[in-house]
C-alpha cells in the first residue's frame, strides 16, 4: 500500500489542529449568527423608522398643500387669506417638483429604501435638498419648518435597544 | 495499521462533556491527547466563529430591518401630518391629536408583540395603532375646503 495512503494519512494527522479549529469556528459561527442577527435586526428596525419618520411627514403635508394649492388656483385667487399676493401656478409646480422628489424614495406609496450605500446616499441627497425646499415654502402655508423636525425627535428619538419589550 | 489503530492502543479512553464538544460533536472514545488537541483548537475555533459571526450577523440582521422600520416611520410621519392639519383647522380636538402623539411613539410602535417570531412586518398599515390612526384621519380629511391658515 501503498506508500501514497501512508502520505495522505500522515498530512491528514498535520492537519488535525486546522480541523479542530474549522469545526470549532463552524459551530461558534453559527451559534454567534442566531444571537447577533436578531439584535441587528431590530436596531435596523428603529433606525429605519427614525430616518424615515419625517420624510413621511414632508410627503403628507405636500400632498395636503398641492391639494389646497389646486383649488385656490383654479378659483383663480391671486392673493392668500391675508391679503398677500400669491402665485398659486408657480407655487403649484413648486409643490409638484418637491412631491416628485420626495416619490423617489417611495414605491406605491410606502417607503422603499435599504440600507445600500446606494440607497443611503440618495436618501441623504433627498433629504437635503427636500429639507432646504420645505424651508422656503413652509411660510406660505403657516407651517414652523422647526415644529415639523421637532415632532419627528419627540416621536422617534433615541430609545433604549436591550429591554424586553421594546428597542 | 490506520490512524484509528494508532490512537486507540492507548488504554485511557476518555469521553468529554456535551459542554466541551466544540467542532463535530461525536462523542466517540478517543485519546486523551488527542482530546486535549480538538479542545485546544475547536474551542478557539469557537470563540473565533463567533465574533465573526457577531459582527458579519449583526450587519445582516441591521440591513433586513432597516427597509421594514423605515417603512412603519415613513407611514408614521404622515399620520402625524395629517393630525397636525386637521388639529390646526379644528377637525380635531387637542385631546385626540395628543394620543395619536402618545401611540405612535416609537416605544410603543416597535413593541415586539406587533412582530413575528423573525421580527418582519409584511405590512405596515396593518399595524393596529397604525391601522387604527390611518382610518381615523382618513374619517376626518376633508381638506379640499380648508383653508391655508
Amino acid at each position: 500500500m501503498p506508500c501514497e495512503q501512508k502520505d495522505i494519512d500522515f498530512d491528514s494527522l498535520l492537519n488535525l489542529e486546522n480541523q479542530y479549529y474549522q469545526e470549532g469556528f463552524l459551530e461558534g459561527q453559527l451559534e454567534g449568527s442566531k444571537q447577533q442577527f436578531l439584535e441587528g435586526k431590530q436596531i435596523g428596525i428603529q433606525t429605519g423608522f427614525q430616518r424615515l419618520l419625517v420624510l413621511g411627514q414632508y410627503k403628507a403635508l405636500v400632498a395636503i398643500w398641492i391639494k389646497q394649492t389646486q383649488q385656490k388656483n383654479d378659483a383663480g385667487a391671486t392673493t392668500d387669506d391675508k391679503g398677500k399676493p400669491r402665485q398659486y401656478s408657480k407655487i403649484l409646480q413648486s409643490l409638484t417638483e418637491l412631491q416628485m422628489l420626495i416619490d423617489t424614495l417611495f414605491e406605491n406609496g410606502r417607503a422603499q429604501v435599504t440600507n445600500s450605500d446606494s440607497d443611503v446616499e440618495k436618501y441623504d441627497n433627498v433629504l437635503k435638498r427636500v429639507r432646504t425646499k420645505m424651508r422656503s415654502v413652509c411660510p406660505i402655508f403657516g407651517e414652523n419648518y422647526n415644529d415639523i423636525e421637532e415632532i419627528a425627535m419627540k416621536v422617534g428619538g433615541t430609545i433604549q435597544t436591550e429591554q424586553k419589550d421594546e428597542w | 495499521m490506520t490512524l484509528d489503530d494508532i490512537w486507540l492502543s492507548d488504554d485511557e479512553e476518555y469521553k468529554p462533556a456535551v459542554s466541551e464538544n466544540y467542532g463535530s460533536g461525536e462523542n466517540g472514545p478517543v485519546h486523551v491527547d488527542l482530546l486535549f488537541l480538538k479542545r485546544k483548537h475547536a474551542k478557539q475555533g469557537y470563540l473565533d466563529g463567533i465574533s465573526k459571526a457577531k459582527e458579519e450577523s449583526l450587519q445582516q440582521g441591521f440591513d433586513e430591518g432597516y427597509p421594514i422600520g423605515a417603512r412603519i416611520g415613513a407611514r408614521i410621519g404622515e399620520i402625524l401630518a395629517q393630525m397636525k392639519t386637521l388639529l390646526r383647522v379644528s377637525k380635531i380636538t387637542a385631546k385626540e391629536y395628543d394620543s395619536a402623539f402618545y401611540e405612535l411613539n416609537i416605544k410603543k410602535v416597535l413593541q415586539t408583540d406587533y412582530f413575528d417570531s423573525k421580527l418582519d412586518m409584511l405590512d405596515e398599515r396593518k399595524h393596529p395603532i397604525i391601522r387604527k390612526w390611518m382610518e381615523f384621519c382618513e374619517s376626518k380629511m376633508d381638506l379640499q375646503s380648508q383653508s391655508y391658515e
